[in-house]
């Protein structure tokens, strides 16, 4: 990764008054607030180039819920978290700049219930099955129960 | 007579039809592969058919989940009699590397009666052969 790389994206994470680390060589983790991820992500793309939004990972950290945007840029990495309050999971979509990032937020939307604005398709389902009953809360969450859910499902069935 | 025919046809060209019901592929590789001139399952008359209405055995593979659930038993119903059902793989069998996720079942037994299951993750083209000629030789 080249230095002035770094430094560009350390200038734009200063912007958007956010933490830069290098947990390894090659590697740039920027902890991003929520009100300033998009414009973040924005400027990543736009104006240093880095096109390649590898995946969105989602992760329950007890207090908050924490999104994990990986983009890779050559051989680098570059990777923008931001935390969501677990009492309103509501953040901006990045789909209007990444329209790939599309299936990525659904995922998330399934699997810890975060609603991503302006993403199209938040009424649909991608991972779980058509039966889903709405009530039950995201299966990802720590706070859920896979025997309780799969009672809903049907799917526990007594053996003799 | 017609029903001694009937069943030395049955036993001697079992027509396949193979569902996956959420299965990781790994077994429905297998199951092509003992297809294959290596192992040629086919020189038993087994042939793998496109339709459930036209087959007398119904190989499942995959753990059952509630998105296949209803799927698996329509295909099931939809097979004339008399029909085998054969669980291929772990997964199929007792719900695998699967078993206590919110969205997996136990295992096919649980939706559909079950004749043969057919160990392994994935199971070798061998073991394939192996359940499905001693299927036929339960076939009276």
């Amino acid at each position: 990764m080249s230095e002035a790389f770094i430094q560009r994206i350390e200038k734009f994470a200063a912007d958007a008054k956010a933490k830069t680390s290098q947990p390894r060589r090659g590697e740039t983790f920027v902890e991003v607030d929520q009100s300033q991820v998009r414009e973040f992500i924005s400027r990543l793309v736009h104006e240093a180039h880095v096109l390649h939004l590898s995946t969105i990972t989602g992760l329950d950290l007890d207090q908050n819920l924490g999104i994990i945007y990986h983009f890779t840029h050559d051989r680098d990495w570059v990777q923008v978290k931001t935390l969501v309050s677990k009492t309103a999971p509501t953040t901006k979509s990045i789909v209007d700049i990444i329209p790939g990032a599309i299936l990525y937020e659904m995922e998330i939307h399934d699997m810890l219930g975060v609603t991503f604005e302006g993403n199209p398709w938040m009424d649909r389902k991608l991972l779980l099955p058509d039966t889903w009953p709405a009530d039950l809360p995201p299966p990802l969450l720590k706070s859920s129960k896979p025997a309780e859910i799969r009672k809903r499902l049907q799917l526990e069935v007594e053996r003799k | 007579m017609l029903e001694q025919l009937a069943k030395w046809a049955r036993k001697r060209s079992p027509w396949v039809y193979h569902i996956n019901a959420s299965s990781c592929n790994g077994c429905d590789i297998e199951l092509v592969a003992s297809l294959t001139p290596r192992y040629d399952i086919e020189r038993f008359g087994a042939v793998l058919v496109p339709s459930p209405r036209h087959a007398d055995v119904l190989v499942v593979t995959g753990v059952v989940n509630a998105q296949t659930k209803d799927r698996l038993r329509r295909v099931y119903e939809q097979i004339p009699e008399p029909k085998f059902v054969i669980a291929l793989g772990a997964c199929a069998a007792a719900g695998g590397v699967f078993k206590g996720c919110y969205n997996a079942g136990q295992g096919v037994q649980d939706v559909i009666p079950v004749n043969m299951f057919i160990p392994g993750c994935p199971p070798r083209p061998e073991a394939i052969m192996y359940g499905v000629l001693k299927l036929l030789g339960e076939v009276k």
